[in-house]
């Protein structure tokens, strides 16, 4: 636009700067000299007069145009105007003058036109009209080019690529699945087996998994969650810094549960020492327990937040017991606070069963074992004091089938399918031939007490060995069976001897004052 | 989409190109006009094609569900075995990252674009469609519904991670 400006004041129009020094004095002269030619002035005013007509048409073709195209560029026009006043080329530039300027003059009506061109073409390529029906109506904004070209736009090949990877990479991960499936699977049959709250088999199979090499920290929280349930948090510190969680481990987030574990483990052990050590400092050199010393000095540690007051209260409970302390004190002591027996149901609900078998209150006994079993499916305590208080009922048959229904649930060690415990298949072993031998049925109670001395070595074991020899009359295996206490430091207990003498019935020795050899 | 969904789409770029070829595909596939077919541009067509919609519902949903079912199918089958050694085994090599970090790229990329989306559930849910159909659609299509929402501010990443390491937990309940 600014071209035109600069034209406007005349530059580049070599005419009109003639005209301009024909205003000059010089101009003036040659005017006059020319005065005798008055058509010829006339004719240049005209001229002039057309040029500056010509001049306005190019003006307003050039703003149609810049309108149009948004364009200030126009030399063309430029080009046009020049030729014009040059005056050469002037009919011909004029014509196509004259039909830009109609074009320019026509401006608004035209660019309409344009507009409705533009609405016919495909808006993909511009070039082609728009796909119309039979009535000539636009059915589409595309060309029917364009519109079969976009049906069938062309895949891009990294795409192909990428899809024929990801197959490959596939495969490869499914070979690395394969090798890891093992691992993998034993870890699943231990979750399923702690969700299914059998926690015995399910510290077997975490510790199977991680004995192959397998230290992930799902599979050693997980083990711990077992541990957690039963008695063998007391080991969980102890394993913990076995496996090399030491304080800095611990202290990250993600071990945070590990930690808390550690820290009540520590707690329980702690305690469990300085609890003992105050009923023994309560105990006479006669093993006789003062419980109200042992009380106090319970109290005392009670106070202090570095032991825990559950751990506390099951010790003035054994005090209690040791000090033979009535049933029902018992009872009161061990059942005093429903927090404590929920936090630790391993340690309190075992006695807790015991001593109602021992007060008589065999459904009460039966609902506890009931309460261990939801707890955990593999609770040994369970199905031995279910044995037990069907025995101390005098229900032998009852008892008898109790312990061999419990056998197979604990037969591991046996190449059975059950849980691997030899301490629960011995003592329901030694629980079976008590049985049996109260219902008379001595070979079968003799079998039963070797595979309860065979599978579990136990003082009690061994006592109902010699209590068996005394019955079937073999003095020679009585005599092996006392040599062997006696290698380990001990001797035959009060019960046997006085069995052995005739001074006590095997009835008394098994129903009366607990059921079990003093 | 915003800034965090795109960031997501550059970190899971191979789900999200392979998403968008999918999708063209299926465009391809049910004679849908594609009009760009770059399928990892800026914006929100990122792992997704310019197309218009399908003419039926029944092609609409397909068009939403089949390339969500092979990125899924790739993103598990890649993924799982990786989490696995990295979690629960251990034995984990450099490489099981990588199949980690592809699996969780595929599995990011599942659900269409929300106008796809959108298309779907009318088609079933805007129309007469039998009121048995729009039982039985409801579940899955209010997945990939939810999804889309979720896929524009890369929520999906966090689900894709959460999903990839629960998944083969479940193989409890085969033991």
């Amino acid at each position: 636009m600014s071209d035109f400006k600069e034209k406007e004041k005349g530059e580049g129009l070599p005419e009109e700067e003639q005209d301009v020094k024909a205003d000059s004095p010089e101009g003036t002269e040659s005017v006059s000299s020319d005065s005798s030619e008055p058509k010829e002035s006339k004719s240049e005013k005209e001229e002039l007069e057309e040029l500056a007509a010509l001049f306005q048409k190019e003006l307003d073709k050039a703003k149609a145009q810049t309108e149009k195209s948004g364009s200030i560029s126009d030399w063309d026009n430029l080009a046009t105007v020049g030729a014009a006043v040059e005056g050469v080329k002037a009919p011909e530039r004029s014509d196509k003058a004259e039909q830009e300027s109609d074009t320019a003059e026509k401006g608004p009506e035209s660019k309409g036109e344009a507009e409705e061109l533009d609405e016919s073409l495909c808006i993909r390529c511009g070039k082609n009209e728009r796909r119309t029906d039979e009535n000539g109506e636009y059915v589409s904004d595309y060309c029917e080019e364009c519109e079969s070209a976009r049906l069938k736009t062309h895949v891009r090949w990294l795409g192909t690529l990428l899809f024929a990877i990801a197959v490959a990479v596939m495969i490869f991960a499914g070979r690395d699945f394969a090798e890891s499936s093992d691992s993998f699977k034993t870890v699943l049959e231990a979750d399923a087996l702690r969700m299914d709250r059998k926690y015995t088999s399910a510290m077997d199979a975490y510790y199977l998994a991680v004995s192959t090499g397998n230290d992930r920290g799902y599979v050693v929280k997980n083990l711990f969650k077992c541990y957690e349930k039963g008695e063998m948090i007391m080991y969980t510190s102890q394993m913990l810094a076995q496996m090399g969680y030491d304080e800095d481990t611990l202290s990250k987030p993600v071990n945070s549960y590990l930690e808390k574990l550690y820290k009540k483990s520590e707690k329980l052990n702690l305690t469990s020492t300085y609890a003992a050590q105050a009923v023994d400092d309560a105990t006479d050199d006669d093993g006789n327990v003062d419980y109200d010393a042992a009380a106090a000095a319970l109290g005392e540690l009670a106070e202090s937040e570095d032991y825990d007051p559950a751990i506390i209260q099951y010790y003035r409970y054994y005090a209690a017991a040791r000090a033979s302390k009535s049933n029902d004190e018992l009872v009161a002591i061990i059942s005093e606070n429903e927090d404590y027996i929920n936090e630790y149901p391993w340690l309190f609900l075992p006695k807790l069963a015991t001593l109602k078998v021992g007060a008589g209150d065999s459904e009460g006994a039966l609902e506890i074992c009931d309460r261990m079993l939801e707890l955990d499916k593999e609770s040994a305590d369970a199905y031995i004091i279910r044995i037990y208080n069907a025995r101390m009922n005098k229900d032998y048959e009852k008892a008898i089938d109790e312990a061999e229904a419990a056998a197979k649930i604990f037969n591991g060690s046996e190449g059975g399918d059950g849980v691997t415990n030899t301490y629960a298949l011995g003592e329901i072993y030694r629980q079976h031939s008590v049985a049996c031998l109260l219902a008379g049925k001595t070979d079968e109670g003799i079998e039963y007490a070797e595979k309860s001395q065979n599978t579990y070595r136990s003082v009690d074991s061994t006592n109902l060995l010699g209590i068996c020899y005394i019955l079937n009359g073999d003095d020679e295996k009585y005599a092996e069976t006392q040599e062997f206490l006696e290698n380990y430091g001990y001797e035959y207990l009060t019960d046997v001897t006085n069995f052995k003498a005739g001074k006590t019935t095997l009835e008394q020795i098994f129903l009366e004052d607990g059921g079990e050899l003093d | 989409m915003n800034m965090v969904g795109f960031i997501i789409k550059i970190l899971t770029f191979p789900g999200a190109y392979l998403h968008g070829y999918w999708e063209h595909i299926m465009c391809r596939t049910y004679d849908c006009p594609v009009d760009d077919n770059h399928y990892f541009s800026r914006g929100e067509m990122c792992g997704h094609v310019d197309h218009e919609f399908m003419p039926t519902a029944a092609r609409q949903f397909l068009f939403c569900f089949f390339p969500m079912l092979f990125n899924l199918f790739l993103g598990f089958a890649i993924g799982i075995p990786a989490v696995i050694r990295i979690f629960f085994t251990g034995g984990e090599q450099w490489y099981h990252y990588v199949l980690l970090w592809l699996g969780i790229s595929f599995l990011t990329n599942l659900f269409p674009l929300i106008d796809d989306a959108m298309a779907m559930w009318e088609g079933v849910y805007g129309s007469d469609k039998n009121i048995f159909i729009k039982i039985i659609a409801a579940p899955l299509y209010a997945i990939i519904y939810a999804g889309a929402y979720l896929n524009t501010y890369g929520i999906t990443f966090i689900t894709s991670a959460i999903a990839m390491y629960c998944f083969p937990l479940m193989g409890v309940l085969f033991v």
